[in-house]
């Protein structure tokens, strides 16, 4: 076969969702090397596909279940809650190569699909983010029902899936729940309008949960909150050096070294995976929860 | 629907499997071929829901990550070199879905793309068990390169305000487009074209097909249709419960389905 001339061009912007036709796209961006990523990233792993059970029939979650290789023990457990909406499409490979990488350091994690998102089918969000909630305990219990002891786990939450992570941990009892938390990229408040109409519904709701008024990103600031997620400690990574401002508990605040990349490094659609900031981030999770979970 | 996961060469791949409730089922699956980086679900979920409406109506349906790409293992490949992964795709619904009798690739942009080009591969069609019995294509890419035409140029006016002289110049043959023609008449596939006519890609493919050197490939058995919008993704409902019905209409023409009217 003659070689193809194409294959620095591909169609990929014309596969942008919902864009309004008078927007300009940006200009197609040049495929990487695939080589450039670790081969641990590529393949690896024991990958199980699960579906939880929603909370009153509502059907199934979608859940990604990566462990180590049989013969490496786990070492610490992390539920991935990845963005919302077209970022949680471009984010996926991101978060795949994510778990592959950390199931080869002896970490588990379990990507979950919240309801109305990604490969869950329901097509709508629930009505009391309560219910999201009550599917990340049940992934948490599906976590920790595969390691073989127990380990230290940690809610990691991407964009969208960091807020509702971080909301979680506001609204808990008391002491809050037994997972760390780690937040990725959060946003100062919703983007897009759907999502923005889904915090309010979710975030006002009236079975007493309070609202978030002060959005995600400032109650990641407050000391108090810090404080009580901090057994695992609270990264804020930033999107951008200036999105994030001085937090109150410094030393309860870790900040991913180098990470001062483009906002939306990890989701560019053409260019691959950033193998940097992917490897940067695996070392720092493999750091927090291993080394410093098992301190505490 | 029920998650898979299937090999291809060294790597896992993860998919999606709708299965239509026993009873309501008829013999015929289609695997997807999502176009462009996106996962399985399609850009705002657009194939989730296709699929969810297609197996309402009692199509077996096979959504799947391409290599590299979602939740699947291993490097991404460029979609004219993704013969392996639909061929596995393939064998893994006849193997999960032994009623399926006869395999349509539904493609959407380059996954069209790449669809029609390894129909190509695989000639003579034959009843092999591995080769598609036909395509969907959804919006297909034909086009060498992604530049689109600055506003208010001929290149952004609808269709039928184009003048003979644009249309030239607008429907003049691209190197993938030729790779395209000669793998459709080297396979002759029963083809569903459907295009969105407000859509760049879908619009630029509508003037392609419609020149005369496309004539016989989109006669019966195989069909062009269009409709008014620019929902490329299908993420509109009621883009999605049209083109369900029209792939309905059109496995009923070619006696693969049962002709009789299904909720969608």
């Amino acid at each position: 076969m003659t070689k193809s001339p194409l294959k620095s061009s591909t169609p990929s912007q014309a596969c942008a969702p919902m864009s309004p036709p008078s927007v300009p796209k940006p200009p197609l961006e040049r495929a990487a090397s695939p080589t450039s990523l670790p081969e641990d990233s590529l393949r690896g792993g024991r990958l199980k596909v699960l579906t939880l059970a929603c909370p009153d029939g509502r059907g199934q979650a979608m859940a990604h279940l990566r462990l180590p290789t049989v013969g490496t023990a786990t070492r610490a457990g992390l539920v991935i809650l990845p963005p919302f909406g077209e970022e949680g499409n471009r984010a996926r490979r991101f978060l795949a190569h994510l778990a592959r990488l950390l199931a080869a350091r002896g970490i588990a994690s379990l990507l979950l699909d919240l309801s109305g998102n990604g490969e869950s089918p329901q097509t709508r969000a629930p009505l009391r983010i309560a219910e999201w909630f009550a599917e990340i305990d049940s992934a948490v219990k599906r976590l920790a029902a595969s390691a073989e002891q127990s380990v230290p786990t940690a809610i990691f939450g991407m964009r969208h899936g960091g807020m509702v992570a971080a909301e979680r941990h506001r609204c808990a009892p008391a002491g809050g729940p037994d997972q760390g938390l780690i937040l990725f990229d959060v946003p100062p408040e919703p983007v897009g309008g759907r999502l923005a109409r889904v915090r309010r519904r979710l975030f006002s709701d009236p079975a007493g949960l309070p609202p978030l008024d002060d959005g995600a990103h400032t109650c990641l600031h407050d000391p108090e909150l810090i404080h009580y997620v901090s057994r695992i400690p609270v990264i804020p990574v930033p999107s951008d050096e200036s999105d994030v401002p001085d937090p109150a508990n410094p030393s309860a605040v870790h900040r991913l070294a180098g990470s001062t990349c483009a906002p939306p490094v990890w989701a560019q659609r053409e260019a691959l995976v950033p193998a940097e900031l992917l490897l940067a981030l695996a070392h720092r999770l493999e750091s927090i929860l291993v080394q410093e979970g098992s301190a505490q | 629907m029920t998650p898979i996961t299937f090999p291809c060469g060294p790597d896992r791949l993860v998919g999606s499997l709708h299965r239509p409730p026993v009873g309501n089922a008829e013999h015929v699956g289609i695997v997807f071929l999502v176009g462009g980086p996106q996962t399985r679900a399609g850009a705002s979920r657009g194939l989730l829901h296709l699929a969810e409406g297609l197996c309402a109506s009692g199509i077996h349906v096979l959504r799947f990550d391409w290599r590299g790409e979602g939740d699947s293992e291993g490097a991404r490949r460029p979609f004219d070199g993704r013969d392996e992964e639909i061929h596995a795709a393939i064998q893994a619904m006849r193997e999960t879905s032994p009623d399926v009798r006869s395999i349509f690739l539904l493609g959407l942009c380059d996954g069209a793309s790449a669809a029609l080009l390894h129909a190509g591969r695989r000639t003579p069609l034959a009843d092999d068990g591995v080769s598609p019995s036909g395509l969907i294509l959804i919006n297909p890419w034909m086009r060498d390169d992604d530049l689109r035409p600055p506003l208010g140029s001929p290149g952004r006016l609808p269709v039928a305000l184009l003048t003979p002289f644009h249309r030239m110049r607008r429907s003049s043959v691209t190197v993938l487009e030729s790779r395209l023609l000669e793998a459709a008449r080297r396979a002759r596939p029963p083809v569903l074209w459907l295009t969105a006519r407000n859509d760049p890609t879908g619009r630029d493919a509508l003037i392609r097909l419609r020149a005369s050197r496309w004539q016989e490939l989109r006669e019966k058995p195989s069909r062009l249709l269009s409709w008014a919008g620019d929902d490329h993704v299908l993420a509109l409902p009621d883009t999605r419960i049209r083109i369900v019905a029209w792939i309905r209409r059109w496995l009923t023409d070619l006696r693969v389905i049962q002709g009789k009217d299904r909720a969608g």
